[in-house]
């Protein structure tokens, strides 16, 4: 068994740490690209009587974890 | 380590040596391996015919022909080699994923990242590993495996330099 299950990480959290880990130490130019992969979040608005609620940015992280 | 991922590509091929069957009931892709390659936000290769694919799975290093045993590999944080005749050989750099052989000679790699060795900048990898290294040490559980994780994808971008 991997290391990293050994310690309680999934396979998508331990995979995602890992691609962080190499769009970390790319080249300038491609950097900016990838890293913009890199947060991902989830906008939700309450629509109401036919009208949209608020809009809230849930996990407003952005998946730092990976999870 | 060396003696475990040597068997461990030995094996397949040994396999494949004792699959004897009437040349009429060859696949019909037999004697060509069709690629695909791919990450989440790209594809790299798409139904390329190829010679070999060099790859790091966690069951150690596979050489991947034409009609080799269908299997699924884990990659490891490495380098994919590809080797084609009518190209020069292309290499990327994966952070991991997975690689599925199929029976009819196909090969879909799903990497979660994939770059050129040109886009690594190996200084930076190298300071990293350094600061992974250190933090492997301190802090919480769940810190010091993910420079555990880190650390390791650094170490085989250093080795893939050389």
């Amino acid at each position: 068994m991997s290391f990293w299950r050994e310690a309680g990480l999934t396979y998508v959290q331990a995979a995602n740490i890992a691609a962080r880990a190499l769009r970390n130490v790319l080249k300038n130019d491609v950097k900016v690209q990838a890293v913009k992969r890199e947060e991902q979040y989830v906008k939700a608005a309450l629509w109401q009587n036919g009208k949209q609620g608020e809009t809230k940015i849930l996990d407003a992280s952005g998946n730092k974890l990976g999870h | 380590m060396f003696i475990r991922s040597a068997t461990r590509v030995a094996r397949p091929l040994a396999r494949y040596a004792l699959a004897r069957t009437y040349a009429t009931e060859a696949t019909p892709g037999a004697g060509k391996l069709l690629l695909n390659f791919s990450a989440p936000h790209q594809t790299y290769l798409r139904n390329i015919e190829v010679q070999q694919v060099n790859l790091s799975s966690t069951d150690g290093d596979m050489g991947i022909l034409a009609d080799h045993v269908p299997t699924i590999a884990e990659l490891k944080p490495g380098v994919i080699e590809i080797f084609s005749s009518s190209d020069k050989p292309k290499k990327f750099f994966v952070s991991g994923g997975f690689a599925s052989i199929n029976p009819d000679s196909t090969l879909n790699i799903n990497a979660v990242e994939a770059f050129a060795l040109e886009d690594v900048d190996f200084d930076a990898a190298r300071r990293a590993l350094d600061d992974a290294n250190r933090r492997s040490n301190t802090g919480t559980d769940l810190e010091k495996v993910t420079a555990k994780v880190e650390a390791e994808v650094y170490e085989a971008l250093l080795a893939a330099q050389k």
